[in-house]
């Protein structure tokens, strides 16, 4: 990433609230924070994962970052404009150069459309495409994510899992968006396909020149399609930096928890995982670290103080009052 | 389970005690209730103590074939069907009703991916387990109290009064899964079968749940099937692995010979599509076409359209064959022995 090159997305003190149901709140918060002050850009052409466990907030901060979500607190920009300060009209326009992959591709198609219509859609919304040349651009679309144009008469039933997928991502690329959020878009397809589906999402990010904002939990797919990593935890950001130096110097001591838990496909048994306690046995007060109580190098001032991103090598930023000051002891073991 | 035995688990003489043998399944099938086979004369043995996993992707029948251990393919689904199907020497392939309902939950117990749907949602974790243990075991409620607290504990659940008492919801899916395998386990079953324990967990808790698992299988001497996608799984757990394909078993070897040497194009190329956090990075790989789907089976070998090795010759009916002097080394591949893999994955060229 050229420090010089402009943003294409950014968003700055992002925070997002969900009220919880009486029972499911239980004793505490009947508020939760899905989002809590996230900062972060994504700039044009490059692929950025954002990873954690569930519940970290990583998939509504894509729906944010699209404006599928109103955020509690917190601006989004796209191309340095406030997605919040346009008007309906001009958010759907706005909505052609940012669109979204979803996990499912079963339930992201309409059963009752043939592919062709659901591919229509957006470009008669957005392109006024019609006639002749809306089927030959649908028909382009198809060949490009390695299916036949034939393909636009069946129904999303005739197809098996990671044809759909490549039907959703025809759909999403179809008005050439320069911004996708592809929400874990292979987890829920075969090991024999993903990589076909990776591979289409590499090919069609280079010939289009799209950002992707790449959400996922699985780390080793995460290194296969990214230039840069967020890691999030609990709403924030903890560690973001080059995917090859996240890999290779992971420092923030949650990154290096999942990436220690990342099984290899191979025989030869893991020792005992690092200590970890489960999330749910350390409450978050709203203050100080919240990995604190979970982290093998917590010190004192991890529960009072709520650590910020710093730069500690270049373009590697992580939040944690420990790590880089001194080298970290081997936690992975 | 028990790991590596100082004695050889494919050898010969353990083989042939009969004693040894837990489960021993002959050409179980199973049809959709629109005729089209799903399952297709499966057989396969689980030795006492040993973790055997059943290893395949989507529609190869892999969840249909544990179901059927339990005559438990849902009438509307189809109906399993097995030339014998035995459990410790004894036939239980069609068990009067109450023989039935002492193998379910009582001699082999199930756990799912989804720990959550496993559980009733309208009943505290403790009713479910109380209500479980008593009807297989006789016990009075206070001892199956005592009985359930001292299984939630022993799958490493640290406040399990409280965990005892709490609705499905209140749990996170850890913990759910941790209770699910108490109940399953709180019946002393001989064998577990384990459909995908930790595909819906998070990494860091599918760590702790597969340490459980081991952990458990070892102390208590169980026999565990393993079904599951994931062979970075497989490599943790299992102790032998049989890799499904459109129906059929198409790989039977131990864990190492799987990842050392497989015989078969397609345990091959799913290896190969695994990405490895320890390995310089590489481009996605994948096996072209799509993954087929019961009544999709092509004729002849069915890997034959996507497999790279695929020759004159593959498109005739492949039989199991047993490779090597080991016994329960099996291939369903004519090429096996002649091709070399080197260079090529196997997979998408």
């Amino acid at each position: 990433m050229s420090a010089d090159s402009k943003p294409l997305v950014e968003c700055r003190g992002l925070v997002k609230t969900f009220r919880l149901p009486a029972l499911a709140a239980g004793p505490g918060s009947r508020e939760f924070r899905a989002v809590d002050g996230l900062s972060l850009a994504v700039y044009p052409g490059e692929t950025l994962a954002l990873v954690g466990e569930s519940g970290c907030g990583k998939s509504t901060t894509g729906r944010l970052l699209l404006r599928l979500e109103k955020p509690s607190a917190g601006t989004v920009t796209f191309e340095g404009r406030d997605l919040a300060a346009l008007s309906a009209a001009r958010l759907r326009t706005q909505r052609s150069r940012m669109q979204m992959i979803f996990q499912d591709p079963y339930g992201s198609l309409n059963p009752r459309l043939t592919v062709g219509a659901a591919l229509a859609e957006p470009l008669r919304i957005h392109w006024r495409l019609s006639g002749k040349s809306l089927r030959e651009r649908i028909a382009g679309l198809l060949e490009n994510v390695g299916l036949r144009p034939e393909h636009a008469r069946r129904y999303p039933h005739e197809f098996s899992g990671g044809q759909r997928q490549r039907i959703a991502i025809a759909r999403a690329v179809s008005v050439n968006p320069g911004f996708v959020v592809a929400d874990e878009p292979v987890s829920s397809l075969d090991i024999s396909i993903q990589g076909q589906i990776l591979k289409l999402l590499i090919e069609l990010k280079k010939s289009l020149g799209m950002a992707m904002l790449f959400i996922s939990h699985d780390l080793a797919v995460v290194r296969q399609i990214s230039d840069r990593v967020a890691v999030m935890y609990r709403g924030r950001l903890v560690e973001l930096a080059p995917a090859g130096e996240l890999f290779s110097r992971p420092l923030h001591p949650y990154t290096r928890l999942l990436l220690s838990c990342v099984l290899a496909p191979r025989p030869g048994r893991k020792g005992a995982p690092p200590d970890i306690r489960s999330p749910e046995a350390t409450g978050y007060r709203g203050f100080g670290c919240s990995f604190a109580g979970r982290c093998p190098l917590e010190i004192a001032a991890c529960t009072r103080e709520t650590p910020e991103l710093r730069e500690l090598y270049p373009d590697h930023y992580a939040a944690c009052l420990v790590a880089g000051g001194k080298p970290l002891p081997d936690i992975s073991r | 389970m028990t790991g590596r035995q100082p004695e050889p688990v494919s050898g010969k003489v353990s083989d042939r005690t009969s004693e040894n043998i837990l489960l021993e399944v002959t050409d179980l099938t199973v049809r959709l209730s629109s005729g089209v086979p799903a399952v297709d004369r499966v057989s396969f043995r689980i030795r006492r103590g040993e973790c055997l996993a059943l290893v395949g992707e989507s529609g190869c029948g892999k969840t249909l074939t544990a179901l059927s251990l339990l005559h438990s393919v849902p009438v509307e689904v189809g109906e399993s069907r097995a030339a014998s199907l035995k459990l410790a020497g004894r036939e239980i392939s069609n068990p009067p009703g109450s023989e039935l309902r002492e193998i379910r939950g009582g001699r082999i117990s199930m756990i799912f991916q989804d720990p959550r749907a496993a559980l009733d949602p309208l009943f505290t974790v403790g009713d479910q387990m109380v209500e479980t243990l008593r009807s297989h075991l006789p016990l009075s409620r206070s001892r199956a109290v005592q009985q359930a607290l001292s299984a939630l504990e022993e799958a490493g659940i640290a406040e399990c009064r409280r965990v005892f008492r709490s609705y499905p919801h209140q749990l996170s899916g850890g913990q759910c899964q941790r209770a699910t395998i108490a109940l399953a386990l709180s019946t002393g079953p001989e064998l577990l079968i384990a459909d995908e324990p930790t595909t819906a967990l998070d990494v860091t808790v599918q760590r702790q749940i597969l340490d459980l698992l081991i952990g458990l299988g070892r102390k208590k001497g169980l026999a565990v099937l393993l079904i599951t996608h994931n062979l970075s799984v497989v490599a943790q757990l299992a102790d032998r692995v049989l890799i499904m394909y459109a129906g059929q078993i198409v790989e039977s070897a131990q864990l190492e010979e799987i990842f050392s040497g497989a015989l078969h194009p397609y345990t091959r190329a799913l290896l190969d599509c695994l990405p490895a956090l320890d390995q310089p990075p590489a481009e996605p790989a994948s096996i072209p076409g799509t993954v087929p789907q019961p009544g999709e089976w092509p004729s002849g070998c069915r890997f034959r359209p996507r497999c790279a090795f695929a020759a004159p010759g593959c498109e005739k009916e492949q039989a199991l064959e047993a490779f090597g002097r080991e016994s329960g080394r099996l291939a369903r591949c004519w090429r096996s022995a002649g091709i070399d893999f080197t260079g090529s994955g196997g997979g998408a060229p």
